[in-house]
């Protein structure tokens, strides 16, 4: 049902044995049907939202890890299961030996893992150090700061403005700064990179490369509040020159309404509370509580992806906002149908 | 010291024996009346209230903790019904945090260490051979903390002030600013509050265990259990002052401005996740080591002989709570740790998997190497232990690797991960204890066919529950979210998650009904239904109140079997220094108190009887948290006094008797 046009990340080989349920029930198959379910992959789509589907050179590391770690613990998990079930079916002499039981748990409980956890460890110190190395070569810095709960995003380059969504070109290693105006929130774009949290009072960095143009959707993943769990944006990777051409116009300040409809959404959201927390750049509306409007009939979804950007979902959003995102900071504003109508025809202008 | 046996020798110090008597290998001599006048109880409401019995006291922990298990799984179960669906409307969001934060709260703040604080108090004393607990009032008080500190997290809920920030309570979130009302004010006290009844829990633990074991119980012949409630008291000990402290900080930032975590005054919220966690990671295993020392003595009795490579796995035990205070930072990958710091904790979190596998593989050499596995329910439970436990041991090896744990933190793979280790790693444990010393406790037995059915029932529904959320995380669902979207991938495993919840709860409700049941009706249990190791099953079932009438002489690492094996009777100290411990005199509680690590120089001393000073304390505390709450003066001034008062009251009794 999502009306956002996602595109579908490429499937690995693996993942074309299609749907099949978890068979997580039964004990000995737990590991192998982790195995079955993960290569199956999701029923339905689940395009740009996976951290096992990746297209990002933070989220590929961590996805080979990931695979690497879990035939590792599977063989493990099921060689150790085996050994106990066959163990304790076999009726045999009892035996006293200690040496023997020692010989046992030392080679399987310490000799065992400090073997596979030293490679382990190896791996992960490579990889940080690989990770630390990239962040070091970007040629684009942005800015995210989280909001309870949107996500502005600065450009500092030209200083274009938008919100929850984060446009990058194909191939280019960004450099994201990430601060937080009120709580903890934790960026993440599972197709892309691994998560940093945006903490108060501090300034985190991560590094986005998209492999591939496409749409990644990314979510907050700190607990931030009431409506953490609809504070989503998605990350726009596409070509340098579109980009540039997105950035350009990103920068500009707002068009001017067409119709006498949308003047009249203009002059009702100027005079009312809307432009106390909102900026229209061009305008005399300079909030800086809510996200920059300036061109949102650009963006392919409104309320951190919460619903579709269209004139049936504005007009429920501007309507009352509270009954899309309970507890969200937007407050319901007292309107006619009719203002509704211009505020959003208004706001359908802002490309 | 008079030692009656019958042959020699023992291993104590042996001062000249002055009498010798044959001992029962019950260790109770039926019918000694004056060691139970003693020790008894006065009947009904007056007994309930003032007792310092650690067995009644430790039932009360365990019924206490198996009724906010049953509460805290009727939050999960709502949780998992509006997560059934993409866009459900079962709750609003803020209800939804609420039982979210209530959830994690009681499962680990009131069920998962009280119901080892009970299994701990209960059986410690037993399997030592001590007639009670070090410190039997402050054993009392513990437990009163407990129970009134669940009593006001709850009371919340009458206030309609319920916390809502996370059991983790991450500050800015939950400051004044972000978290008006009283809801984490109720959190915060309330976690402190509790922490008072761990902490002197666990010192009346670490006493008793080192200066009450039985004569000859040298710390290599003390039972594995005993080595788990003494690892995670000491544990304890460190740990829980730094949630104190995060608590009473956090209070303070809130109640009285204090801009402690205020990053626009000066301070760093992320100081509060140091505190958090440093209490926070050594809490699993905190829960977890004395889970294993129940899996280590249930699975030696149904395989019918001793645990392999007992000095390897006390060592672990050991190892673990050490190891457990190296890790708290991969609690916070995400939060822009530099590359050494995660570099070291990363490494740190990988070796204590090794101490695990010394037990896991201890446990697999105990069956492999067995003549005959039983497979009664305790021992189901201990097998379905450990085939959850492996899988969340593996998961947790894969989020200690940092840029894999990146990408999974906070989101459904961690929640898989530490439900596999909690469930898996002390939930089965405790049923496994349950159904192991339910007849010990009850002197009934358990009905065994509903004991395998709640069995499966809890395991398919563990992981029917848990295991598709392995993979709902790695495909992008984060935690803590009260709804999510269509289309996402997510509805088919969220889905089977919640089928799976009601068939985890029916285990549940069938476990409780067993419990129930055959506590009224069940068939009278024998004294020793299982073929234990260690001294709780020389006594009667259920003991008497003064557990052991004479002392046993322990020479054994399992001193049942060896006892039964060698065909004899136990030799036990009836007498020390011409006091006759059997039939004694006075009025006051005597009991032998040995030395710390041989246990071999034997002394008796005097321990308070039955007081009601434990609850008028516990309640004056209560008060005084009260008072925080509602700003009260005069409430906090009746608090004060009431707490002054029965503290100097403490102090005035109880004492050495006047001989």
């Amino acid at each position: 049902m999502s009306p956002a046009p996602i595109r579908r990340a490429p499937r690995r080989a693996a993942d074309r044995a299609g749907a099949r349920p978890a068979r997580g029930t039964a004990a000995r198959s737990a590991t192998v049907a982790l195995l079955v379910a993960l290569a199956a992959g999701a029923p339905g789509c689940s395009g740009g939202h996976s951290a096992l589907r990746t297209e990002g050179t933070g989220a590929d590391r961590a996805a080979w890890l990931g695979w690497g770690m879990i035939a590792v613990a599977s063989v493990i998990t099921v060689g150790v299961l085996t050994a106990f079930v066959v163990g304790s079916l076999r009726d045999r002499p009892g035996v006293e030996d200690e040496r023997r039981e020692r010989r046992w748990v030392i080679g399987g409980g310490i000799v065992m893992p400090a073997v596979v956890l030293s490679v382990l460890s190896g791996l992960t110190v490579a990889t940080l150090r690989a990770q630390d190395t990239s962040a070091r070569r970007t040629r684009l810095r942005i800015e995210v700061t989280g909001y309870q709960y949107w996500w502005a995003v600065r450009y500092p380059s030209n200083g274009a403005v938008t919100a929850n969504e984060i446009h990058v070109p194909v191939g280019t290693a960004v450099d994201v700064d990430l601060r937080s105006r009120d709580v903890i929130h934790s960026l993440w774009v599972p197709s892309l990179a691994g998560k940093t949290d945006l903490i108060p009072g501090q300034v985190n960095h991560m590094v986005l490369q998209a492999r591939r143009a496409g749409r990644y959707r990314g979510q907050c993943a700190e607990f931030c509040g009431a409506q953490h769990a609809n504070m989503a944006f998605v990350v726009v990777a596409e070509p340098p020159a579109t980009f540039d051409r997105w950035r350009r116009a990103q920068a500009r300040t707002a068009a001017e309404p067409r119709n006498a409809q949308a003047q009249e959404g203009r002059r009702i959201l100027l005079a009312q509370p809307c432009a106390a927390c909102h900026t229209i750049r061009g305008t005399s509306a300079r909030g800086t509580v809510g996200p920059d409007l300036t061109h949102v009939a650009s963006r392919q979804r409104i309320a951190a992806g919460t619903l579709a950007n269209d004139t049936a979902s504005l007009t429920r959003w501007v309507r009352n906002a509270q009954e899309v995102k309970p507890g969200a900071l937007m407050p319901p504003i007292d309107l006619t149908p009719g203002e509704v109508r211009s505020i959003v025809a208004y706001l359908r202008e802002l490309r | 010291m008079t030692i009656a046996e019958p042959r020699p020798p023992s291993p104590t110090s042996t001062p000249a024996p002055e009498a010798a008597a044959v001992v029962p290998p019950e260790l109770t001599v039926a019918g000694d009346a004056p060691l139970a006048r003693q020790w008894e109880d006065r009947p009904g409401l007056p007994g309930f209230l003032t007792t310092v019995d650690h067995k009644r006291i430790g039932v009360r922990y365990i019924v206490t903790a198996f009724i906010f298990l049953l509460v805290g799984g009727v939050e999960a179960l709502f949780m998992r019904a509006q997560l059934a669906r993409p866009g459900g409307s079962v709750l609003g969001p803020d209800t939804y945090n609420q039982l979210m934060t209530m959830h994690g709260t009681t499962m680990v703040f009131l069920f998962n260490t009280p119901v080892f604080a009970g299994f701990g108090n209960y059986l410690v004393p037993l399997q030592i051979g001590a007639r009670d607990m070090a410190f039997p009032r402050l054993n009392a008080l513990s437990y009163w903390i407990y129970v009134l500190s669940g009593v006001f997290l709850y009371g919340s809920l009458a206030m309609r002030q319920v916390p809502d920030g996370g059991w983790f309570a991450y500050t800015p979130l939950t400051s004044s600013a972000y978290s008006p009302g009283k809801g984490m004010d109720f959190w915060a006290i309330g976690v402190t509050f509790l922490g008072i009844s761990t902490t002197v829990g666990a010192i009346n633990f670490i006493v008793t265990i080192m200066r009450m074991r039985a004569p000859g119980m040298s710390l290599n012949r003390m039972p594995i259990f005993c080595w788990g409630v003494l690892s995670m008291a000491g544990m304890i000990v460190f740990a829980v002052p730094s949630i104190t402290l995060a608590g009473l900080l956090l209070e303070s930032d809130r109640a009285f401005g204090m801009h402690l975590f205020d990053p626009a005054r000066g301070g760093n919220p992320v100081l509060y996740q140091h505190l958090f966690w440093f209490w926070g990671h050594p809490e699993v295993y905190i829960l977890f080591i004395p889970a294993t020392g129940i899996v280590s003595t249930v699975i030696p009795t149904f395989a019918g002989r001793r645990i392999a490579a007992y000095p390897l796995v006390v060592a672990a035990l050991v190892a673990t709570a050490f190891i457990s205070f190296g890790l708290w930072v991969h609690h916070m990958f995400a939060t822009g740790t530099p590359l050494l710091v995660a570099s070291f904790f990363s490494a740190a979190s990988m070796i204590v998997a090794i101490p695990s596998g010394v037990q896991i593989f201890a446990w697999i050499t105990t069956v492999w190497l067995a003549k005959r596995v039983r497979y009664e329910p305790p021992m189901l439970f201990a097998l379905g232990f450990i085939v959850i436990f492996v899988i969340g041991g593996m998961t947790g090896v894969m989020v200690a690797v940092v840029p894999f744990d990146q990408q999974v933190t906070d989101t459904y793979f961690v929640v898989a991960h530490f439900h596999y280790v909690l469930i898996g790693g002390t939930v089965f444990p405790a049923f496994a204890g349950f159904h192991f010393w339910f007849p010990k406790i009850t002197g009934r037995m358990l009905n065994p066919r509903l004991g395998r059915l709640s069995f499966w029932l809890m395991f398919v529904g563990t992981n029917l529950t848990i295991f598709p959320m392995h993979i709902l995380g790695l495909e992008g669902m984060p935690r803590r979210v009260y709804t999510y979207q269509d289309g996402l991938g997510w509805n088919v495993w969220n889905m089977l998650s919640s089928i799976g919840a009601l068939i985890l709860a029916a285990g549940v409700v069938v476990a409780g009904f067993d419990f129930w049941w055959a506590w009224r009706r069940g068939r009278p249990a024998p004294a020793d239904p299982w073929g234990g190791d260690s001294l709780e099953w020389g006594v009667p079932s259920p003991p008497p109140a003064y557990n052991v009438a004479a002392f046993p002489v322990v020479s054994d690492l399992h001193p049942m079997w060896q006892a039964r094996d060698e065909g004899r009777l136990m030799p036990a100290v009836v007498s020390v220094a011409g006091e006759d411990l059997v039939e004694p005199h006075g009025e006051h509680h005597r009991t032998l108190t040995t030395s710390a690590i041989d246990a071999s120089s034997v002394d008796v001393s005097s321990m308070p009887g039955p007081s009601h000073l434990p609850l008028v304390l516990a309640v004056g505390v209560l008060v005084l948290c009260v008072a925080l709450i509602s700003r009260n003066a005069m409430v906090g001034i009746a608090g004060g006094v009431l707490t002054a008062v029965s503290l100097i009251r403490w102090h005035d009794e109880g004492g050495e008797p006047v001989e």
